[in-house]
């Protein structure tokens, strides 16, 4: 009998531990006195994300903003920022805010908050931050930033949320202490943040003291679903609303977007952003420090008929190392188009021939064998490397795929110690400027799989020049050196697909890839 | 005996701890590139990584980042390269979690496994007992991340019964059941093979011959000596079920260490990963404690020792 009581008793507190623990479902209640829309319908998107709220530079962007905005182009608009002047020599900036501004807890938003958030920006490692001189206030709304040297992406950088989101200065702590640490979510944003679980869901709530124009959006639920095939599940059984959109990197596989067009309450769309999946050439290694080499394999890539097997057409071909349609983007510059003869005339042209008729050519005994590096997580990298080793093959080079882990892989590239790499263009706001620097600038550190002096001189001079007419002609000049190189093997433009419920109305995707557009979201009968 | 056992896994742990720390030190990728660019969403600037490798000390070297990473756990100050916060809040965030999970699943191997052995092993070569064996061979085979979402696709998009994440106690019956489901064929397998064994020993001829119900037998007789092996099965495999809670986590958005320490691995935080391993050995330690105590009120003989 002891034995059978010592046994229930155990089962007992496994119950009574198994009931105590976890936390009830997130219940939605529709706000009291809120107002009703046209059709009566709760305004509460769910949101499904992969990241954590607060670990998500779209989900911040929620609830903070930034002085300065960006368009798809890559141009700097106006946001927390009315308007704003640089001196000629670009070493005095005089911004001027909009007024009427408040945080969400009723701080006013004043030049000094604006100081205030720069330097706390500055100290948490904003790159204008070793440029900077100092901030001033000159009047209730105005401010200066000073400059030591000339620093061209400072517009830019104020765009990025995670470089510089104006945050209260009574959400750090100590208040009013720019060393502080951010422990409360207070901004300016449309959303305000009233409940996060982390690692599980958070709930955010219109600001209606917004300064712009208000969302339709009464809550926006944020849940996070780290599986990517669980993710569309949840879209399926409509635990969430909305999938894709707080991801910068495709959340939804290309894969599942016929599965999920076929479902009649779910409705798929896609954006481009100007984000190439780019392979990058060690230019320094045999067998492709021969131009030739990288000419041919830029010929031999049918990158139409690639993007229409592999993707069904989803994704558009891209065949120049930079987006065409960014500010400063490669203007006139015709890329590699597919042409398999070519590609064949350049490797006999190389010495590389076939003797031994096994289809793979060799020259002084050596086959002719690239080893392509993919990180993994890399979007469909998989599927476009068989399809590369395929194409390959044709023309008689053999390609060696080699998938890593990622923190292995990069550590790789950073040491240079690989042939192909697969990785991308970047987009607004990181690219063109950021691109350049990381993997062309030699006095940046690290391995850089192409440079050249006449390439560093550039982008010094792309850097230093307070002339943007002058900028753009440096920029033009860099292209065309990548694109005569062959430095590079641009694929396909990796979209951005986001996937929503039909109960859905008037997502629209926001012009660059690290924010969410939700201010014309509403939510219809389904 | 508690203190020798207290000074074994004072040791185990800093070993343990120790090793980590150091195999993921050697593990070439950096934590400062892999956080920061996971948080940027592209590639940081020079400076950004400088500062971040300056703040957790990460430039230091080895043995001066091992005595520093032990002072900060010692005082409960360590901070998480990847989130910024203290070591030991996001393990008692996560950990309840996983526990909750794994103590789920063996519960629930154990309640079905146990039963389906017995059942098995007193009807053998019978119609149940073939579809036991049956059953529990498709279990041991069948990888739990595809078992995972077959049943999210079944419960909760098809039939739309069972909640599909978060966490509660609705949510925590799918998990249960992928994570556990492995170790409940094995179980049972263990059970059966244990039970027939047992049934054939002489004290239970004894026990027919004295003229003992044939429940009482089971159940107070012969149970009691063949679950002795799941025991010692159930605590072999805790370490294969915790490396499952992985993939489970993953899939049911569960916000466990599982996950945690998957993602730090990737990362390369060594940081954390030694911090969670440090409590993980600890654990270890504690659950084997009350496996021998278990082992003491089953079987008499072992508490003569």
């Amino acid at each position: 009998m002891k034995k059978v009581m010592k046994i229930a008793v155990l089962i007992l507190t496994a119950l009574l531990l198994l009931g105590c623990t976890g936390k009830e479902e997130v219940k939605v209640t529709p706000t009291p006195g809120a107002e009703a829309t046209t059709t009566g319908i709760e305004q509460v998107l769910k949101v499904g994300a992969v990241k954590d709220f607060k670990k998500a530079t779209e989900g911040r962007s929620l609830v903070f903003e930034t002085l300065v905005d960006v368009d798809r182009q890559g141009n700097p608009v106006p946001l927390l920022a009315e308007s704003w002047d640089a001196s000629d020599d670009g070493l005095v900036y005089t911004i001027r805010l909009r007024d009427g501004i408040k945080f969400h807890d009723g701080t006013p938003f004043d030049a000094k908050a604006a100081k205030f958030a720069l330097e706390w920006s500055m100290n948490n490692g904003a790159p204008y931050g070793k440029y900077v001189d100092g901030v001033d206030v000159v009047d209730d709304h105005t401010i200066k930033v000073r400059f030591k040297e000339y620093y061209y992406p400072f517009l830019i950088d104020l765009a990025s949320e995670f470089r510089s989101k104006i945050v209260s200065p009574t959400a750090v702590n100590p208040a009013w202490d720019t060393g502080g640490k951010l422990e409360k979510f207070i901004g300016t944003g449309p959303f305000k943040l009233v409940e996060y679980v982390k690692d599980q869901y958070a709930v955010l709530e219109r600001n209606d003291d917004y300064w712009g124009t208000k969302p339709k959006l009464e809550k926006v639920i944020w849940k996070t679903i780290p599986d990517p095939h669980a993710l569309v599940m949840a879209l399926k059984t409509g635990d969430v609303d909305i999938i894709g959109a707080p991801e910068h990197h495709s959340a939804v596989p290309y894969e599942e977007v016929p599965k999920l067009q076929a479902e009649k309450d779910i409705k798929v769309t896609w954006q481009s952003y100007g984000r190439f999946q780019v392979i990058r050439f060690n230019c320094f290694v045999e067998p492709l420090d021969d131009i030739r080499v990288r000419k041919a394999i830029n010929y031999v890539v049918d990158r139409e008929t690639m993007v229409k097997e592999l993707f069904a057409g989803i994704a558009e071909p891209a065949n120049l190392p930079m987006c065409p349609w960014f500010k400063y983007g490669p203007a006139g510059i015709k890329g590699y188009e597919y042409d398999p003869e070519k590609a064949k005339a350049l490797l006999e042209e190389a010495g590389w021939i076939d003797t031994d008729g096994n289809g793979i050519r060799e020259k002084d005994g050596k086959e002719l064998a690239i080893d392509l590096l993919i990180p993994q997580g890399e979007a469909n990298a998989d599927a476009v490397a068989v399809y590369l080793q395929s194409e390959l093959k044709k023309v008689g080079i053999k390609l060696n795929i080699i998938s890593m882990e990622s923190s292995a892989a990069w550590a790789k590239k950073k040491e240079g110690e690989y042939m192909m790499f697969v990785h991308h263009s970047g987009c607004i706001p990181w690219a063109p400027q950021g691109v350049l620097w990381q993997e062309h600038y030699t006095k940046a550190g690290q391995f850089k799989h192409y440079h050249s002096d006449e390439l560093d001189t550039l982008i010094e001079k792309v850097y230093s020049t307070t002339d943007d007419t002058k900028r753009d002609e440096y920029y033009q000049q860099i292209w065309r050196i990548l694109n005569d190189e062959a430095a590079q093997l641009p694929l396909y433009d990796i979209v951005k697909v986001v996937a929503y419920r039909d109960c859905v109305k008037g997502y629209e995707h926001s012009p660059t890839m690290y924010k969410m557009n939700l201010m014309n979201v509403e939510i219809v009968e389904q | 005996m508690i203190a020798k056992r207290l000074a074994t896994a004072l040791l185990v742990m800093f070993f343990a701890s120790f090793l980590s720390f150091s195999l993921l030190y050697l593990a070439p990728g950096s934590v400062a590139d892999a956080v920061l660019r996971e948080q940027l969403g592209f590639e940081p600037t020079e400076d950004e990584v400088v500062a971040f490798i300056t703040k957790y000390n990460l430039d230091q070297p080895f043995i001066v980042q091992y005595y520093i990473w032990l002072k900060l756990f010692v005082t409960g100050k360590l901070i998480c390269p990847q989130t910024g916060e203290s070591v030991v809040d996001e393990f008692l965030y996560r950990f309840p979690v996983t526990l909750s999970l794994a103590f789920s699943a063996v519960l629930f191997a154990s309640c079905l496994g146990i039963p389906f052995g017995v059942i098995s092993a007193i009807k053998k070569d019978s119609v149940i007992d073939n579809v036991c064996r049956v059953v529990a061979s498709i279990g041991v085979s069948i990888p739990s991340f595809w078992l995972a979402l077959l049943l999210i696709l079944f419960f909760c998009v098809r039939l739309k019964i069972l909640p599909a994440f978060g966490f509660g106690f609705k949510n925590m019956i799918l998990p249960t059941i992928a994570l556990g489901f492995h170790l409940f064929a094995s179980i049972t397998r263990v059970t059966r093979g244990s039970m027939l064994e047992v049934l054939n020993e002489q004290y239970i001829l004894v026990s027919r011959a004295k003229g003992l119900p044939e429940r009482l037998i089971i159940i107070r007789h012969a149970l009691k000596n063949a679950i002795i092996p799941v025991v010692t099965l159930i605590g072999l495999q805790l370490g294969h079920l915790l490396g499952g809670t992985v993939i489970i986590e993953s899939i049911f958005s569960l916000p466990g260490i599982g996950k945690f320490l998957m993602d730090s691995i990737f990362a390369r935080d060594y940081i954390a990963v030694s911090g969670f391993v440090m409590f993980i050995a600890f654990l270890f330690v504690i659950v084997n404690l009350i496996v021998d105590v278990v082992y003491m009120i089953l079987d008499s003989r072992v508490r003569v020792d």
